[in-house]
């Protein structure tokens, strides 16, 4: 009984040491891949000097294929009017947070979706 | 009660490897976030070119708005402020101060290159805290844009 007790007190301390390091290597690999796609996309935007549904596509394409998230939970907007050359365009990219606590005694704000803002200057010759 | 004591000290030991673990990729990603964001500051800062030599048919930095705009770009992208950040050198090499290729070595950290074209480069400093110390780690990137010609 009493070695059943101590699991039982205890079970929150395992799950949290168990998991938690899982969730947070998951979490920061998922930022990671965000920018990335971020980053590839903000270099072909500012060769072409817009954002399009190409580009669009394939920051979709990337983050679909490395995380797995579902291309209608990524929300992508970006300056998509012809920038001339040296004025700034941006892009932003939403998607889902990804979880990361296992006990949430504390809020982390997992509910908010995760998004990335990036400015980048058009080289666009007009 | 000793079986408590076991399962305590194992969680123990994986929370301050937790800890450690944390420390160690914050500071590996904002190093790697940090050298993102200078290569699209120095993209931007190339752009200032000096709009009379290029009519000439030189590519000439105009260095001063160059520099601005690194700052810009940076802070913008990278969120920090000023005081977070230190640009330790920024250089541009153009038509007017080289002959192209140029071997380019840096006299302090050593970096070297081969600069193929007129080219900004930037250094800069930052810091990532240490958890439960008092001291940061250094963090120190470099990046360059280069005009190439084929």
């Amino acid at each position: 009984m009493d070695k059943f007790l101590s699991y039982l007190l205890l079970l929150p301390l395992i799950v949290w040491g168990t998991f938690q390091p899982i969730l947070f290597m998951n979490a920061s690999q998922v930022e990671e891949t965000l920018r990335i796609a971020t980053y590839e996309g903000q270099k072909e935007a500012a060769l072409q000097g817009r954002y399009d549904e190409t580009i669009y596509k394939m920051i979709r394409d990337y983050l679909v294929e490395n995380h797995n998230y579902k291309s209608d939970q990524i929300q992508i907007t970006g300056t998509e009017s012809l920038t001339s050359r040296g004025e700034r365009m941006v892009v932003e990219i939403s998607i889902p947070h990804p979880k990361t606590t296992v006990i949430p005694f504390f809020p982390t704000g997992d509910d908010q979706p995760m998004v990335i803002k990036r400015y980048i200057m058009s080289e666009h010759l007009g | 009660m000793g079986e408590m004591i076991r399962v305590l000290i194992v969680v123990t030991v994986i929370a301050v490897n937790f800890i450690a673990m944390t420390e160690l990729s914050t500071f590996s990603r904002s190093a790697k976030y940090i050298k993102e964001d200078m290569e699209i500051a120095v993209h931007d800062a190339a752009l200032q070119l000096n709009t009379a030599e290029l009519a000439q048919g030189q590519i000439v930095f105009n260095e001063g708005k160059a520099l601005d705009t690194f700052h810009e770009t940076f802070q913008l992208n990278s969120g920090m402020n000023e005081g977070d950040y230190e640009v330790i050198e920024f250089i541009v090499m153009d038509d007017s101060n080289s002959i192209f290729p140029e071997i380019y070595v840096h006299p302090v950290y050593g970096f070297e290159d081969i600069v193929m074209g007129p080219s900004v480069i930037a250094l800069v400093e930052s810091s990532s805290d240490q958890y439960f110390k008092t001291r940061s780690n250094t963090i120190r990137r470099v990046a360059s844009y280069t005009y190439t010609f084929n």
